[in-house]
């Protein structure tokens, strides 16, 4: 079967289609985001180790 | 209402976001169709930028980001399904929830199938551009080229699609007919 598809008009209609989340969820997920663990100092857990490692060596 | 508190750096997000919120939810709900929900997308992708909202000191390249996030969630997910198939029972359903005449949900049905058989530039061109609504200049930004370059790439997809739509009543290839069967008995 052979359908004509107006092309301009199917976007135009997808284009007027009502969005399906509204910002106000938006603000509430951002609200509510884990907040981002703090990374103060990358090298502090290689030396954390590397102190341990000694520690344990000397006893 | 209820006031929100947030932290600076999730207000400077929001006021970014806040003016490409109806074109990035129209582009998710364009891209989720046979996968996964447009809500777990839009979340998801919107999480993903918020945490690197800091890290991106130029803001223009952010928007690229965003979309970037959600062609990869889509890639990702695609992957881990066992079977795609071109005729998608799922995707009508989908389509049809949203679009209240059956005629018009065929069309788009179609038009998404042609779609499909863009490259993935023209193919992104089209979805961001006729669909969700972004301006040219918004695109040329994703797609990190310029408004002359969209300009052309969205002149030559439209010629495509139309020659796509005009060209019905073809034989289906095999794997065509296997996704339909497949469709069907599963």
């Amino acid at each position: 079967m052979k359908r004509n598809i107006n092309i301009n008009h199917s976007f135009a209609h997808l284009r007027n289609l009502p969005i399906e989340i509204s910002f106000e969820q938006v603000q509430q997920w951002v609200e509510k985001a884990p907040p981002k663990p703090l990374i103060a100092n990358g090298w502090l857990s290689y030396w954390l180790s590397k102190l341990n490692h000694w520690k344990s060596s000397k006893n | 209402m209820k006031h929100i508190q947030q932290t600076p750096s999730a207000q400077a997000f929001l006021d970014w976001y806040q003016p490409i919120h109806a074109p990035f939810v129209r582009y998710c709900s364009s891209k989720s169709l046979n996968s996964l929900s447009t809500e777990d997308l839009v979340q998801e992708a919107l999480l993903a930028t918020l945490s690197a909202f800091d890290a991106i000191k130029d803001k223009e390249k952010l928007l690229s980001y965003m979309i970037g996030i959600v062609n990869n969630i889509i890639k990702n997910h695609l992957r881990k399904k066992k079977f795609q198939g071109q005729w998608n029972e799922e995707r009508m359903a989908t389509i049809a929830a949203k679009v209240t005449d059956p005629e018009i949900a065929l069309d788009i049905q179609y038009l998404y199938q042609c779609i499909q058989k863009l490259s993935p530039k023209a193919q992104e061109a089209i979805l961001l551009f006729e669909i969700s609504g972004f301006s040219l200049k918004e695109v040329s930004k994703i797609q990190q080229t310029s408004v002359a370059a969209v300009k052309t790439r969205l002149h030559r997809a439209r010629k495509e699609l139309k020659r796509l739509v005009a060209q019905d009543n073809r034989k289906r290839s095999l794997s065509e007919r296997m996704a339909i069967y497949a469709s069907l008995l599963f």
